[in-house]
């Protein structure tokens, strides 16, 4: 038997700070890479700096039986080598052993040996440990908007976890926005600060008023600095869709266009981004933050799940009520408005669906999904459509071309078209939502909790 | 996942030697390789210091109910597995000939291992038997070690000839292996052979010492001599038949 006998020179590892680009990398590892990534950027989540020693077990036929790695003390950080030495933990001394003939008789002299050196066995991998070490999550960065609860905790309460929650993913998405690494920051950044205002208005009755104001103030700021960043980066990434029916000459005489577009967007991410380092903005996040952990209004009689029912019942109703309401002929203000409760109603079921039936809450929420992108359809191109002729105005101005100002105009008509066949197909997707199986899976939600 | 198989008609062309190399620059490249050693010689299994025997032996894998999966070897080096040889690989054909199907028999295979591998590398024996027939319905590319030698270069035509029979053939992808380049008659064979109608890889796989080197430290020769020219000569090689196998979609 000979135990090491390849072992070659110390190694200096580095894992986790070679963060390759997806344009650096070929065939089926770009292709995997691609489908998981979609528009997210690849970061470092890990710096692990120390030596590795590798060997190998053979058999009397030279036959490889296991491989061992000897890993000697290292350092440990989240994120990449410029990581501040605070977050540095020390990773222990490890031996990371492979069987790869686990029948061979050589094996037991293996796990034996092992075990005289009464080490301290781990279930996972060396990567894997230092970043436990690090307290860094395996799964990444968590959006989701619920959090387990039970529904017999106090309302107050319930509130308050979730509204910690929603923080947490404003917190973990802040610099990845205030830096722009990728379109999807910006949008979880968004998302998590609506759930939070929508929460917090709904439930405002069980917080105290200054909670209320601070949240109510902070969420408002956060809103309007997020709006005109997220609805440039979709025009922007989605205009090769947005200008597919046009003809190509169409297509390149819309270039200074889409320059412009391009340029807004840089620049409503740029205020964006000094929105959010702002002094005032910091200072609003950590009152709300201090806040949220003083005391709630004293109501632990009512639980979260009759509270939220109740909220959530309210909430639906609203949008049944206004639904109903609209017309062939209603103005797209009501359309909008209609849009803004399903979203409410939206984020309340989603927040807290730890409280609601699985399966009628999908059903549900499929067929409320269905009404919102009819919704964001109309609303989208109304707002895609202000854009395109604020910038073209601007255009005009300098003296943009003839070819130019025609295209825009044909840009306009196709997403108008776009937005009117939405209104046209509204009355049957409202329909198709405020039916008495749609409002049957409603009610399941709730019902069966009770049972 | 791709299926790429090193093949000749004719014997000692280097397809062992391709097929160790290949699937350790694949591997280095981060894919997931399964390299199975089809040739009961088991001179690949031997390279991976894997031991050689499937359990069962050909008859059990190829039979109604046979599996690829649990005759998976781990190897020493990180994203190659292997399926070792078995001397009962000799009957082969006979055990095909005996499968539903037997054509399809490799493919239905090496199927069940799709989401584990992004590349399997075939390495075959010479000749052209049923099994042979098998590996052509399995493979996207069959790479075609030809020595520039007049013989070499027949039997490459010969390949040529029986996959053009067949349906949905596979990618051919020859090119020059053990090259000496001071030998004048392999220079301008090799030039008369780039010239005609088969599209030879550019790299050419030179006969040097180091890559004899293989059977004794067992190890393809990235791993012993990084630096030589036959390792980097490998690394080009490879390079060239990714890029036919995962073609850039936006080249």
């Amino acid at each position: 038997m000979v135990v090491l006998d390849r072992s070659g020179p110390d190694a200096r590892s580095i894992v986790g700070s070679l963060v390759p680009s997806l344009a650096d990398l070929s065939g089926p590892l770009r292709d995997r890479l691609t489908a998981v990534i979609a528009t997210r950027t690849l970061e470092a989540r890990l710096t692990l700096v120390g030596h590795v020693r590798r060997g190998l077990l053979h058999d009397a036929d030279g036959n490889t039986v296991a491989t061992v790695a000897l890993f000697d003390a290292g350092t440990a950080a989240p994120g990449s080598l410029r990581s501040s030495r605070s977050t540095r933990r020390t990773t222990p001394v490890a031996v990371e052993v492979a069987m790869l003939m686990p029948r061979h008789s050589l094996t037991s002299h293996v796990t034996a040996a092992l075990g005289e050196l009464a080490l301290q066995p781990i279930e996972v991998d060396v990567v894997e440990h230092a970043m436990q070490l690090c307290g860094i999550p395996p799964s990444g960065l968590d959006t989701t908007p619920s959090i387990p609860m039970a529904g017999d905790l106090g309302a107050p309460e319930g509130v308050r976890r979730l509204l910690t929650h929603l923080t947490g993913v404003l917190d973990a998405t802040w610099a990845g926005t205030a830096e722009e690494r990728d379109v999807e920051y910006l949008h979880e950044f968004r998302i998590a600060a609506r759930r939070s205002r929508t929460v917090l208005r709904s439930f405002r009755d069980l917080a105290p008023d200054e909670l209320v104001e601070t949240g109510g103030s902070l969420f408002r700021v956060l809103s309007d600095l997020t709006g005109p960043p997220r609805d440039l980066d979709v025009m922007v990434t989605q205009w090769p869709e947005l200008t597919a029916p046009l003809r190509v000459e169409r297509r390149e005489a819309l270039e200074p266009l889409r320059l412009r577009l391009v340029e807004q967007r840089a620049e409503a991410h740029r205020r964006l981004t000094a929105g959010l380092r702002a002094g005032a903005t910091r200072r609003a996040v950590d009152d709300w933050t201090s806040q949220l952990t003083g005391p709630m209004v004293d109501s632990t009689a009512r639980t979260i799940a009759d509270e939220h029912a109740r909220r959530v019942r309210r909430a639906h109703r609203r949008v049944v009520r206004h639904g109903r309401a609209i017309e062939g002929d209603s103005p797209a203000g009501e359309l909008h408005e209609l849009r803004k409760d399903a979203k409410k109603l939206r984020y309340l079921i989603e927040c807290f669906g730890d409280l609601l039936d699985a399966k009628p809450r999908k059903r549900f929420v499929a067929q409320l999904k269905r009404l919102q992108d009819n919704l964001g359809e109309f609303q989208d191109s109304d707002v895609q459509v202000r854009m395109l002729v604020d910038a073209a105005a601007e255009l005009q101005t300098e003296g943009a071309s003839l070819d130019t100002l025609l295209a825009v105009g044909h840009l306009v008509a196709v997403i108008e078209e776009r937005g009117a066949a939405a209104r046209m197909a509204f009355a049957h997707r409202f329909a198709t939502f405020d039916t008495d199986d749609v409002r049957s899976a409603f009610d399941a939600m709730f019902f069966d909790r009770r049972s | 996942m791709k299926i790429a198989a090193t093949y000749s008609i004719k014997g000692g062309v280097g397809k062992t030697t391709g097929a160790v190399n290949l699937a350790h620059e694949a591997a280095a490249g981060g894919l997931r390789v399964l390299l199975w050693d089809l040739d009961p010689q088991g001179a690949a299994t031997f390279c991976f210091r894997v031991s050689p025997g499937v359990r069962g032996g050909a008859q059990r894998l190829v039979g109604k109910g046979g599996e690829l999966e649990p005759h998976v070897r781990g190897t020493e080096l990180v994203g190659i597995d292997v399926v070792p040889a078995d001397v009962s690989f000799r009957h082969l054909d006979r055990y095909l000939d005996t499968a539903k199907r037997p054509t399809r028999r490799l493919a239905r295979l090496l199927d069940a291992v799709e989401d584990r591998y992004d590349l399997v590398m075939l390495d075959c024996p010479p000749g052209v038997t049923i099994s042979t027939e098998s590996m052509f319905f399995a493979v996207d590319a069959v790479l075609v070690p030809t020595i520039p030698s007049p013989l070499a270069s027949r039997t490459l035509g010969q390949l040529i000839d029986v996959l053009s029979d067949a349906d949905g053939a596979p990618m051919v992808l020859p090119y020059f292996s053990m090259v000496d380049r001071r030998r004048k008659g392999q220079r301008d064979l090799a030039e008369a052979l780039r010239s005609g109608p088969i599209p030879f890889l550019s790299t050419e796989i030179p006969a040097l010492a180091v890559v004899e080197r293989m059977g004794e430290e067992r190890a393809p020769i990235a791993t012993f001599a990084p630096r030589s020219p036959a390792a980097t000569a490998f690394g080009s090689l490879w390079t060239e038949i990714a890029q036919r196998l995962w073609p850039d979609p936006k080249s």
